[in-house]
């Protein structure tokens, strides 16, 4: 047990280390800050509603470099991609928590925020699952047919579209091997913080399918170059928590001593995988994210009488970090096994390598 | 053999370097912390005009048993203490909250007795985005030294460096070799 | 107990009903009458 002066309460060291670790784990993964799960363990470990985002802000910011130096020794950065967008993000993050602040002055509820956030979630995962899906059978297809594989397959139709609009100035992300207009580029970024800045999360699970599907950036290179773009805007809403009292740097400091560690399994997890099993791991995490949020918002439509739902929704939420961290575990576990000529199930071939 | 050698030996020195420095960084944050230094930054001025208080300390009061909270202009807040203090004033040490005027008025939660503030009600529950929190006089009316923010920041990015060219160090001495991810064989 | 392994879904199965049931064990033993 560890008093927290800042924060004013008392909480098992280990707690705020596991959540590190477990989100930091899947982060280095998927490349998402995964604030839509550290916040509302912060919550239920005891930490205010206003330093529970706070704080989970502040450690994302030094967890996005952690990440971005290993996802660099890996190749998965596309600097003029993250740098593109950068001003995009920023931009857009700022006009979100503006809106934010002026519907909340308009008096609009919180079940309206929730229902917002449920919405974007499931379509995104919906899209996700089902492309992934695809690709995934389009992989085994190919192995059966004894074609070389790469380590991306994607059949989205949407990049080519993208890609062919015309607005100048069009720039080439060398890495990404990508020619699309700086204008979708940065309409990405500003998209994406917009929506980060008004459901309040760090935006990576938005940011990460923009990326494969607007962009047509390969998984890997989304999930390295979204990690910069999280250590950027991470800093600048640590900055603007800090200022506002919402952080206690000790309890940041254990979560980031966790996360340090996980970052590494993630990131380096990656190099074992084929682009479609990073994305099964980002629906999975958006469909676990989507069903918490539904059981939060029938809580509150309940007028917070039916107390097994808001049980349920932090069974969800440490649930999830556990379920994503054993399934990258078991994937590497596979892949390792699979190189080593030893027996994997089937469903697992195409994915790794 | 010898390039092999001088490959581990940098790994070494930069394992190291990067450890020594996130050691020492951690160090100083967490002594920042304890001696004080944070926390004064932290609870630095008043955002209203009300009395800086220590809810710790009056936790416990009920209506039935209410604390009572001696008013004057201590430099250090003692248990049960209230400083009067107007807006951007700093505050006093170990104040950890401020009780409005508007909220001595209302009379709901304290009231003013004579020379002494009685507080009744110490905490609420409140909701928000679905989850019930203890709404106490903890953080309110604080507002934290915005330099606190940039020092937040610079340590935890300075941080997030050293301990990422650490563990790069660390997979670099155990001769992990870590490719490069092939983005675009085949398909 | 061979389809948890065998296929995609029955593996989502058997890790989700594992890490609820490790959830439920974090919270029994830590976070039991916190709000």
């Amino acid at each position: 047990m560890f008093e927290f002066l800042i924060a004013g309460i008392t909480v098992p060291v280990f707690l705020l280390v596991l959540v590190g670790l477990t989100v930091g784990m899947v982060g280095g993964f998927i490349g998402v800050g995964g604030g839509y799960m550290v916040t509302p363990a912060l919550i239920v470990f005891g930490f205010p509603g206003y330093m529970a985002s706070g704080i989970d802000m502040t450690h994302i910011a030094g967890k996005g470099v952690v990440s971005s130096i290993r996802h660099r020794e890996l190749g998965n950065i596309d600097w003029t991609l993250a740098l593109t967008m950068i001003a995009g993000t920023m931009l857009g993050v700022e006009l979100g928590v503006r809106v934010l602040v002026h519907f909340k002055g308009l008096g609009i509820s919180a079940i309206v925020l929730l229902i917002t956030s449920v919405v974007i979630m499931l379509s995104l995962f919906i899209y996700t699952q089902l492309e992934t899906h695809r690709a995934h059978k389009k992989l085994d297809q190919l192995t059966r047919e004894g074609k070389e594989i790469g380590r991306e397959v994607q059949t989205s139709n949407l990049p080519t579209l993208f890609q062919s609009i015309p607005l100048s100035p069009i720039i080439r992300c060398r890495h990404a091997r990508v020619i699309i207009s700086m204008w979708v580029i940065v309409l990405v970024g500003t998209a994406t913080g917009f929506l980060a800045g008004f459901l309040g999360v760090g935006g990576g699970f938005i940011r990460v399918p923009a990326l494969v599907y607007v962009v047509g950036a390969s998984t890997h290179i989304a999930v390295g170059t979204d990690l910069v773009e999280i250590a950027f805007s991470g800093s600048y809403g640590a900055l603007r928590h800090s200022m506002e009292g919402n952080v206690d740097m000790m309890a940041v400091l254990f979560m980031i001593g966790g996360a340090m560690i996980g970052a590494q399994f993630g990131s380096i997890a990656t190099a074992f995988v084929r682009g479609p099993a990073i994305r099964y791991i980002l629906s999975y995490s958006l469909i676990l994210a989507t069903v918490g949020a539904i059981l939060r918002l029938l809580y509150v439509m309940s007028g917070q009488n039916v107390e097994f739902l808001s049980l349920a929704a932090v069974m969800l939420t440490l649930g999830e970090m556990i379920f994503l961290c054993l399934f990258i575990l078991s994937l590497v576990l596979f892949a390792v096994r699979h190189r080593a000529g030893k027996w994997v199930p089937d469903w697992v071939k195409s994915l790794v390598i | 053999m010898n390039q092999k050698g001088g490959g581990r030996r940098r790994a070494v020195f930069k394992f190291t370097f990067w450890t020594l420095i996130s050691v020492g960084l951690a160090t100083y944050a967490f002594q920042s912390y304890y001696s004080g230094q944070m926390v004064r930054w932290y609870y630095h001025t008043a955002k209203f005009d009300g009395y800086a208080v220590n809810p710790h300390a009056f936790m416990d009061a009920t209506a039935e048993d209410p604390a009572f909270l001696d008013v004057g202009g201590f430099d250090t807040i003692e248990g049960l203490h209230a400083v009067p203090v107007r807006k951007g004033g700093r505050l006093p040490i170990n104040a950890t909250g401020i009780i409005s005027l508007d909220e001595i008025r209302s009379g709901k939660r304290v009231l003013m007795e004579g020379d002494r503030i009685k507080v009744v009600k110490p905490w609420v529950i409140q909701e928000s985005k679905g989850f019930k929190y203890k709404d106490t006089f903890t953080h309110k009316g604080i507002r934290t030294n915005p330099w606190s923010g940039v020092w937040n920041v610079i340590i935890i990015l300075s941080l997030g460096l050293a301990l990422g060219l650490m563990a790069e160090g660390f997979t670099d001495i155990l001769g992990i070799k870590i490719d490069k991810t092939t983005h675009h064989v085949g398909h | 107990m061979k389809w948890f392994i065998n296929s995609l879904m029955g593996y989502w199965i058997l890790l989700l009903a594992i890490s609820l049931g490790a959830a439920a064990l974090v919270y029994q033993i830590w976070l039991k009458g916190r709000i």
